[in-house]
């Protein structure tokens, strides 16, 4: 072996140790690059060396480390003139030119000033990752270089694949790390805000801190900043992407795949954010949350290229983070949720204790409105012909405002619907109250949501919001449930009120009824007892006398048998004694014997001889009642009177030929008896129609047979 | 002129019967009376020196039909009476004026006749 050849060998190994433990030590890319070119210069005897590495995919090479400062590091070589490097991306082989003169197009190696140049690929995961040239700008490289390059191509290559793994490891690392501090705010129930601020800084931190946006997607091409990170909209701001639109959002939400756009400038007339943010360069990457679109997280600039694994940086990010995303949303859900339920125990509350309507009403007013983030809230009564409302929250309009029911408001409409609607809000409609004069009619966005409030089957009035934006889809739903709870204060109150009224009569008609026999016993029996006594007494003192006393017994003998009669009717008058002793057909016998009409009489279908005491007392003053009122009123032929057991119920029913056209209000005698017959659970019914007389039917309850 | 004694209840019956007892006992000058306002023009007109009245009246109670008589510019002794032989009726009748109660079973009592007599000795 020649002894240069032997020394150049034992050179050429020293240098390929040297740049192998630089590579192994885990230093940096550039450090392994930098020692490979210098290494390379040395062994080929001060050679310039170029690393270069392809880009755009073939159409550049940008200059990465190099020797003897024939090129710049850092240099983007445009390969469109003939060369080496065009030519090693055409073969994917070693390339040499020997004599760059007798090519005419060879742009990048005239502008260096290089005569000769030899190239060997780069691969890097068997893709074509760069060249390690040798330039000459004199003599062509001797034979051979080729293979002394292709060793270092090779440690080139280690080195970029081992940097590749570490930075990817350590990326990974990152984006957990970014992803632990995003989910423990959702494990700690941070506000929505925080957490969305944390995604935005998060998102930014891995991408070297580029301008960072995060953006929910409220459907409809329309997005809402949530939270950013130097990002050009400040949060809250709305946009609506344009179907036609160039930009990175349009790509996103067609595909749902992160979208790039480097150079804006090319569509300068159809960016939304290049026209509204001066945005030069952006990445858009979506949030899919339960396989809908849930928002986005964009980068943008102001011309500079972001980074190439800017997409796949945060797009596995925006990954990682819509579960947690999704966890604030049902947990934001869960909190509606049990909002909702506390304002509607909060009144179902009041309605059980039984608090004042005034109370009850306030409340519903105020719940409502606070439904749809304070917006205002009318409760309003109505009375056939106009609205009253009745309490109100954040209003405008004052309680005890009157309006008619046939206008324009939310009010009247729901009133003429008699079902819950909705409808945009213009001001001078938006709600049952009064909008002041001269108020330019406008709409706001939001929207005027009303229900009907029914009480028992009957229309008692609404209850009325205006929305400031968009109201939920569940709005309706939602004042339906208040506007229920208010109707059953209402019908708590009413039901209370009559049972009040009919209590306050059982006690009037007590009264009234002590006091009748208090007068009918004093005035009647008790007078003539008492001119019994007197009468007595006077003859006693004529026999005396030894007079005749034979006139005055006669009268004490006729005040007597009066004073029986008088007792008699009175005693009657409280419960029949027949009643008493023989049960409801002797009762309603000894009514008809004394009644001046003919009346028939059906019983055949009565359920026993004897009914529970109170039944038989009530369905006989039911008759007496009804028979009172025929003679008195009806001008009645014949009556016809019916009592029957039908399906554990008694029913009794009193019918004339009469007049008819009786008042079906009830007058004051069977407002006692509908008392008396509501006392039993049953119900009163008055049936009278002009010529074709009337009908008292009253329906009780009879006790379980097999119960009792 | 003997005073002349004025029977109101408005019960005729019962004033039968009481103008038969006060005929019984001599007197002979008695007016009867079926109401408050009947009682008064009778008394204006006859200035009765004597009145017996039940407490109730058709348009009024005896109680105050006793304090309009004891205001006529004449003096009068009004006995009150009823069937009710309520105790309080006393206390009642006093307040009024009267000068006494009696239960109408026993307006043939001697206590009656006395009270009636004495009006002879009245500090008229």
């Amino acid at each position: 072996m020649i002894p240069d050849e032997v020394r150049r060998l034992a050179e050429g190994q020293a240098a390929l140790r040297r740049v192998t433990s630089v590579a192994a030590s885990g230093a940096p890319p550039q450090t392994v690059f930098e020692a490979v070119t210098s290494e390379a210069s040395a062994v080929l005897g001060g050679a310039l060396i170029a690393l270069t590495k392809f880009e755009g995919g073939g159409t550049d090479s940008v200059v990465v480390a190099q020797t003897g400062d024939h090129v710049a590091v850092g240099a983007r070589l445009h390969l469109s003139g003939d060369g080496v490097a065009k030519r090693m991306w055409q073969s994917g082989r070693a390339e040499r030119i020997d004599d760059y003169t007798g090519i005419a197009d060879a742009t990048t190696a005239t502008d260096l000033g290089v005569r000769a140049v030899v190239a060997v690929p780069v691969h890097v995961d068997g893709r074509l990752w760069g060249a390690l040239s040798v330039s000459s700008k004199a003599d062509p490289p001797p034979a051979g270089t080729e293979d002394r390059l292709a060793v270092l191509a090779e440690i080139v290559a280690a080195a970029v694949v081992s940097a590749a793994a570490r930075e990817s490891f350590r990326a990974l690392a990152d984006e957990q790390a970014a992803l632990l501090r995003v989910a423990a705010l959702v494990a700690h129930r941070a506000g929505q805000i925080e957490i969305f601020e944390a995604v935005a800084t998060e998102a930014a931190r891995l991408i070297h801190d580029e301008a960072t946006t995060l953006v929910h997607y409220e459907g409809n091409r329309t997005f809402t900043v949530l939270a950013h990170r130097n990002g050009p909209a400040p949060v809250g701001t709305r946009y609506t992407v344009p179907v036609d639109d160039g930009g990175t959002s349009n790509e996103m939400m067609r595909t749902l795949k992160p979208a790039r756009l480097d150079h804006y400038d090319a569509f300068p007339d159809r960016t939304y954010y290049s026209r509204k943010f001066g945005v030069g360069s952006s990445v858009s990457v979506p949030i899919i949350v339960n396989g809908r679109l849930w928002g986005a997280l964009g980068v943008v600039n102001e011309g500079r290229r972001l980074p190439a694994d800017t997409e796949e940086r945060l797009g596995k990010f925006a990954e990682l983070v819509a579960s947690a995303l999704a966890n604030v949303e049902a947990h934001a859900a869960l909190e509606h949720f049990a909002a909702r339920q506390a304002a509607l125990r909060r009144v179902a509350e009041l309605v059980a204790r039984g608090a004042a309507l005034g109370e009850v009403f306030d409340a519903v007013a105020t719940e409502a409105s606070n439904i749809f983030g304070e917006s205002p809230a009318e409760l309003f009564q109505y009375d056939g012909a106009d609205c009253t409302v009745v309490a109100t929250c954040r209003s405008s309009v004052p309680v005890g405002f009157r309006s008619r029911a046939d206008g324009d408001s939310a009010g009247a409409r729901v009133l003429r619907a008699r079902r819950p609607c909705s409808f945009p809000a213009l001001d001078e409609t938006d709600s049952a109250g009064p909008r002041e004069a001269g108020r330019p009619r406008e709409l706001n966005g939001g929207a005027s949501v009303a229900v009907p409030v029914v009480v028992e089957g009957r229309l008692w009035g609404g209850l009325a919001t205006t929305t400031r934006g968009e109201p939920p889809a569940d709005a309706e739903d939602r004042l339906a449930e208040f506007a229920e709870l208010a109707a059953a204060a209402i019908a708590n109150a009413e039901n209370k009120e009559k049972l009040r009224a009919s209590r306050a009569r059982v006690v009037a008609t007590d009264n009234e009824v002590r006091q009748r026999l208090q007068r009918d016993v004093h005035d009647g029996a008790q007078q003539r007892l008492v001119q019994t006594v007197l009468s007595l007494k006077l003859a006693l003192d004529a026999a005396d006398r030894g007079e005749d006393t034979v006139e005055l017994v006669r009268e004490a003998l006729e005040h007597a048998e009066r004073a029986t009669v008088e007792l008699r009717d009175i005693v009657h008058g409280i419960l029949p004694p027949a009643l008493a002793r023989g049960g409801l057909r002797a009762g309603i016998e000894s009514l008809i014997a004394a009644a001046p009409v003919p009346v028939d009489v059906d019983l055949t279908a009565q359920p026993g001889e004897r009914l529970p005491n109170d039944v038989e007392v009530t369905a006989y003053f039911v008759v007496a009642e009804a028979l009172t009122n025929v003679v008195k009123h009806a001008r009645a032929t014949r009556v016809r009177v019916t009592v029957a057991g039908i399906d554990g119920e008694l029913v009794v029913e009193v019918t004339d030929d009469g007049a008819g056209g009786a008042d079906t209000n009830l007058g004051s005698g069977l407002t006692g008896l509908t008392d008396r017959v509501d006392a039993l659970n049953g119900t009163l019914t008055l049936t009278s129609t002009v010529t074709a007389g009337t009908t008292l039917r009253a329906v009780l309850p009879l006790p379980d047979a097999d119960a009792g | 002129m003997p005073d002349s004694i004025l029977v109101v209840d408005d019960d005729a019956s019962v004033r039968g019967l009481v103008v038969r007892i006060l005929r019984s006992w001599g007197h002979a000058v008695i007016g009867e009376a079926g109401s408050v306002a009947e009682a008064l023009t009778y008394a204006d007109a006859r200035r009765p020196g004597i009145a017996l009245v039940d407490i109730g009246l058709p348009d009024g109670d005896g109680f105050s039909l006793t304090r309009q008589l004891r205001a006529k510019p004449w003096a009068m002794r009004v006995v009150i009476f009823s069937s009710d032989a309520d105790p309080s009726n006393v206390a009642a009748a006093e307040r009024a004026g009267a000068v006494g109660f009696f239960p109408k079973d026993e307006l043939l009592s001697p206590a009656l006749q006395r009270l009636i007599e004495d009006s002879a000795d009245d500090d008229r």
